[in-house]
C-alpha cells in the first residue's frame, strides 16, 4: 500500500509542479483514502503538501493544511457515506478541486478545470483499485 | 468507534504541524532550508518540462518555425532601425535606447509552467532555475529576444517565479511604435493582452507593435523601454468613451518556451 501511494504521489507531484494546474496530489490523496482508509495517509498528505509548496515556490505548509482538512473530512464522512464508490469520488473530486483552485487564486476556468479534475480523479480511482485488486490476487 | 479518536488525533497532530510550518515560512525562518529540496527537484522538473515540450513539438511544421524565426529577426531589425532614426532625429547621442545589452542577460531554463491543459493553455507564471545565488532579484525583467516575457516576483536561492505579461494581475506602461500613442498594457489571463487607457485623440493602427515605455528608476529597477509586448489585432474606439483600447496578440508562444533570459541589474 505504501509503495503504490508513494509512487502515485511522487508522479503527481512532478506533473503538478511542472506542466498542469490540475490538483493531482489532492485527487491521489482522495483515491488513497477511499481505497486504503489508512491513517498513514495523513502523513503522506503532510509530506507531499510541503513538497508541492517547495516546488511551486508557495508559502510552505499551505497545501499541507488544505490536504489535511480534506482527508479529515473524508474520514469523518466514511461512516455516513459509502466512500469507495465512483459517485462519492466524483462529488469529492469536484468540490475538492473547486476549493483548492479557489484557495490558490486560480479563478480562471475554475468550473471547467474542476470538471476535468473530476474525470482525472475517477480515472486515478479506477486504476488504483485495479492495481490493488491485482496485487491482492497475487 | 475507537478509530474516530485516532483519526482525529492524527489530523490534529499534522494539522498543527502544517500550521506551524506555514507560520515559520511566512516569517522567513525556513528560507535557508528551502533551497535544499529545490536543488534536487529542479533538474527533474526541467527534464520533465523539456521532455513534454519536445513531445508536443513533434509534428509541428519546421518551415513555419523557420518563417516565424525570420519574422522575429526582421521585427528586431525594424525596431533597431526605428531607434536609430529617432536617435539621429533628436541628435541625442548621450541617451541610450536600451535593448537589453547581452552582458546583462542571464539565461534561465523554465522548470515549471503549470497551465490548465498542458501544452494548450497559456500558463500565467513560470518557475525558472535561477535565483538569488545567480543575482536574480524581485522586479527583474525576463525577456526572449526583444520580447518582454514577464517580471520576477519571487526568488529563492536557486529558483524564481516569473509573472507573465499575460497574467491577469500584470500591467505595463507602453506606447505604439509607429504612432507613439501612450497607454497601459494589461494581461487578461489565458494568453490575452489589451492596450487600454489610450486617449481618443491618439491614433492606433492594426499591425502596429506595442513596446514598453520604460519605468526604470535611478537604481535600475523596473522595466527598460523598447521591449515588445505585442501587436495590435483589433481596435475598440467609441466616441462616447473616455479612452480607446486595442486587443493585442503576444508575439511569443508562452506554452512552447523552454529558455528565457533574465535582465540582471
Amino acid at each position: 500500500m505504501k509503495t503504490i501511494s508513494v509512487i502515485l504521489l511522487t508522479l503527481a507531484l512532478i506533473i503538478e509542479s511542472t506542466i498542469t494546474t490540475i490538483p493531482l496530489i489532492l485527487l491521489c490523496l482522495l483515491t488513497l483514502t477511499a481505497v486504503f482508509r489508512e491513517k498513514f495517509i495523513f502523513v503522506l498528505a503532510f509530506i507531499f503538501g510541503l513538497l508541492l509548496d517547495l516546488a511551486m515556490l508557495k508559502p510552505v505548509g499551505f497545501s499541507s493544511i488544505i490536504f489535511e482538512i480534506y482527508i479529515f473530512l473524508i474520514f469523518m464522512y466514511q461512516s455516513k457515506l459509502e466512500i469507495t464508490t465512483s459517485n462519492f469520488i466524483i462529488v469529492a473530486s469536484f468540490l475538492g478541486s473547486v476549493a483548492f483552485l479557489l484557495l490558490n487564486g486560480l479563478f480562471r476556468n475554475i468550473i471547467l478545470e474542476s470538471i476535468v479534475s473530476t474525470l482525472v480523479g475517477i480515472m486515478i480511482f479506477i486504476i488504483t483499485r485495479r492495481l490493488v485488486k491485482v496485487k491482492t490476487n497475487d | 468507534m475507537k478509530q474516530r479518536p485516532e483519526v482525529t488525533a492524527y489530523f490534529l497532530i499534522f494539522f498543527i504541524l502544517s500550521v506551524a510550518i506555514f507560520a515559520l515560512s511566512k516569517t522567513g525562518v525556513l528560507s535557508p532550508f528551502e533551497p535544499i529540496f529545490q536543488t534536487i527537484i529542479a533538474p527533474v522538473q526541467s527534464t520533465v518540462y523539456n521532455g513534454f515540450s519536445f513531445v508536443t513539438g513533434i509534428g509541428s511544421n519546421s518551415k513555419i518555425k523557420d518563417l516565424e524565426n525570420k519574422n522575429d529577426l526582421l521585427t528586431k531589425k525594424l525596431l533597431d532601425q526605428d531607434k536609430l532614426i529617432k536617435d539621429n532625429k533628436a541628435l541625442n547621442d548621450q541617451f541610450l535606447t536600451q535593448n537589453p545589452p547581452s552582458d546583462n542577460l542571464l539565461p534561465a531554463q523554465i522548470v515549471g509552467a503549470p497551465g490548465f491543459v498542458p501544452g494548450l493553455s497559456v500558463p500565467e507564471d513560470y518557475i525558472i532555475d535561477k535565483g538569488l545565488a545567480d543575482g536574480v532579484k524581485v522586479g527583474d525583467a525576463v525577456v526572449v529576444g526583444d520580447n518582454l516575457i514577464g517580471i520576477v516576483y519571487k526568488t529563492t536561492k536557486y529558483l524564481s517565479s516569473v509573472s507573465l505579461v499575460t497574467n491577469s494581475s500584470a500591467s505595463f506602461t507602453a506606447k505604439t511604435m509607429e504612432t507613439n500613442a501612450l497607454g497601459v498594457v494589461k494581461g487578461q489571463g489565458g494568453g490575452g493582452l489589451i492596450l487600454d487607457n489610450v486617449v481618443l485623440s491618439d491614433n492606433l493602427k492594426v499591425g502596429d507593435l506595442i513596446v514598453t515605455k520604460g519605468d526604470a528608476s535611478v537604481l535600475g529597477e523596473g522595466v527598460m523601454p523598447g521591449l515588445i509586448l505585442g501587436e495590435i489585432v483589433a481596435i475598440s474606439k467609441n466616441p462616447s468613451d473616455l479612452f480607446q483600447r486595442a486587443k493585442l496578440n503576444a508575439r511569443v508562444n508562452f506554452s512552447k518556451l523552454y529558455k528565457v533570459f533574465v535582465v540582471i541589474r
